[in-house]
């Protein structure tokens, strides 16, 4: 009972909040919260019908983080994304694209600091090539992670492990640190 | 190292627990608990079986409808603030621990098969024998033949810290996975040190050990 009754309660929890927060947080239809949800952040998040949000394989302490850390900052996840314990950081602009697959991957759309001694705010970023984009039917493994700049094709696997530092072409499977196409999957 | 309790190792555990009382009340703590999730696998979850002496100094969570079986020895360590963590993603999945492993932040996740053998010592790291543990991506995977292949780890082996161990990975007896490593659909014989993500050739560890002035 238990079990049917969390995500319900989840599910109830997450609008109230939505709809307190005005505009920056919009939910879709049909969301199912089968774990933790954070969002945290004054920037905008926008979550499409049908997402599934659940933890890690067998690990129920994890769950999904959306953390924005600008006003006007974004994060938009398409309808029927399944996110299972991803972590999301956004400065600028994360998408993720319908139907895509996150599997306790971390995606930052900036460094957070500096290469310099004072590691300040980095310099040398912005909007247009800091944009993160996962496309359409989009794998990412366990463990791996997407860096800023970084446009994923649709249907591209991305190895458990990898981190991802340069775009990836459409049917991609990548892998490695750094990631590198290993072969094209099949049409 | 073969876990086995010889009177030896009785004699050095009375020693320690008259020099370090803590450490001596901290695997009396660890005794208990690991007994305890032994018991409770065996009458809650039938098809989980750990055999005991089992020490668990840090939380053990075993999930899904597969088989695991854990040997006698084994311990339980936390690694990364995580213990162990094992999940199988089908009925059909199966994952055998060998005896006397020191296993710690160790993640499993199993669709098919994974086996690691005795004396394994593990830190924080990740063994999965498919891609994608989504149960959609899995199907589709299974229809393109594609990366749900069994893991084999020999005896004797350390996954050092970080290290990702994936589908079709076979590693021999005596190994070493050096951290961050990543190795997928890969055989990395025995003795040998697999470096890399991904990792592609390994170094003989009798080698390294000879330039070394070791050997």
């Amino acid at each position: 009972m238990n079990g049917l009754l969390r995500p319900i309660v989840r599910a109830l929890r997450y609008r109230l909040r939505a709809s307190r927060s005005g505009s920056k947080i919009q939910l879709g239809r049909g969301i199912q919260f089968r774990g933790r949800l954070d969002i945290r952040g004054d920037g905008h998040v926008i979550i499409g019908d049908d997402v599934v949000i659940d933890t890690a394989p067998g690990d129920f302490r994890s769950f999904v983080t959306i953390y924005t850390h600008a006003p006007d900052a974004v994060v938009t996840i398409g309808p029927r994304a399944r996110l299972y314990g991803a972590r999301v950081s956004c400065r600028y602009r994360v998408d993720i694209g319908p139907d895509a697959l996150v599997e306790e991957a971390g995606i930052a759309d900036t460094d957070f600091h500096s290469l310099d001694r004072k590691r300040g705010e980095p310099l040398d970023e912005h909007a247009d090539h800091c944009r993160v984009v996962i496309g359409k039917r989009a794998s990412l493994g366990a463990r791996s992670i997407v860096a800023k700049g970084v446009t994923i094709g649709s249907d591209v696997v991305v190895c458990p492990g990898a981190v991802v530092t340069r775009s990836l072409p459409s049917g991609a499977f990548a892998a490695g640190n750094p990631a590198r196409v290993v072969d094209k999957l099949k049409a | 190292m073969d876990g086995r309790f010889t009177t030896g190792k009785l004699l050095s555990f009375a020693k320690g627990l008259r020099s370090s009382p803590r450490h001596a009340a901290q695997m009396i703590l660890a005794v208990i608990r690991g007994t305890a999730y032994a018991f409770y696998f065996r009458i809650a979850r039938r098809s989980v079986i750990i055999r005991l002496p089992f020490l668990a100094y840090e939380r053990v969570s075993i999930n899904g409808p597969g088989r695991v079986e854990i040997g006698p020895h084994c311990a339980v360590y936390a690694n990364v603030f995580q213990g162990l963590n094992i999940v199988t993603l089908s009925a059909a999945a199966r994952v055998t621990i060998g005896r006397a492993c020191s296993l710690g932040g160790l993640t499993i996740r199993a669709a098919r098969q994974v086996a690691i053998g005795d004396r394994t010592m593990t830190a924080y790291s990740l063994v999965q024998d498919a891609l994608m543990c989504d149960s959609a991506s899995m199907k589709s995977a299974n229809a393109s033949g594609r990366l749900v292949e069994p893991v084999n780890i020999g005896r004797n082996v350390w996954l050092a810290s970080s290290s990702c161990i994936l589908a079709g990975t076979s590693i021999g007896d005596d190994s070493v996975i050096s951290q961050g490593a990543c190795t997928l659909g890969v055989k990395v014989g025995g003795f040998a040190l697999a470096t890399g993500n991904l990792h592609t050739r390994s170094l003989s560890i009798e080698q390294l050990l000879k330039l070394k002035g070791c050997a």
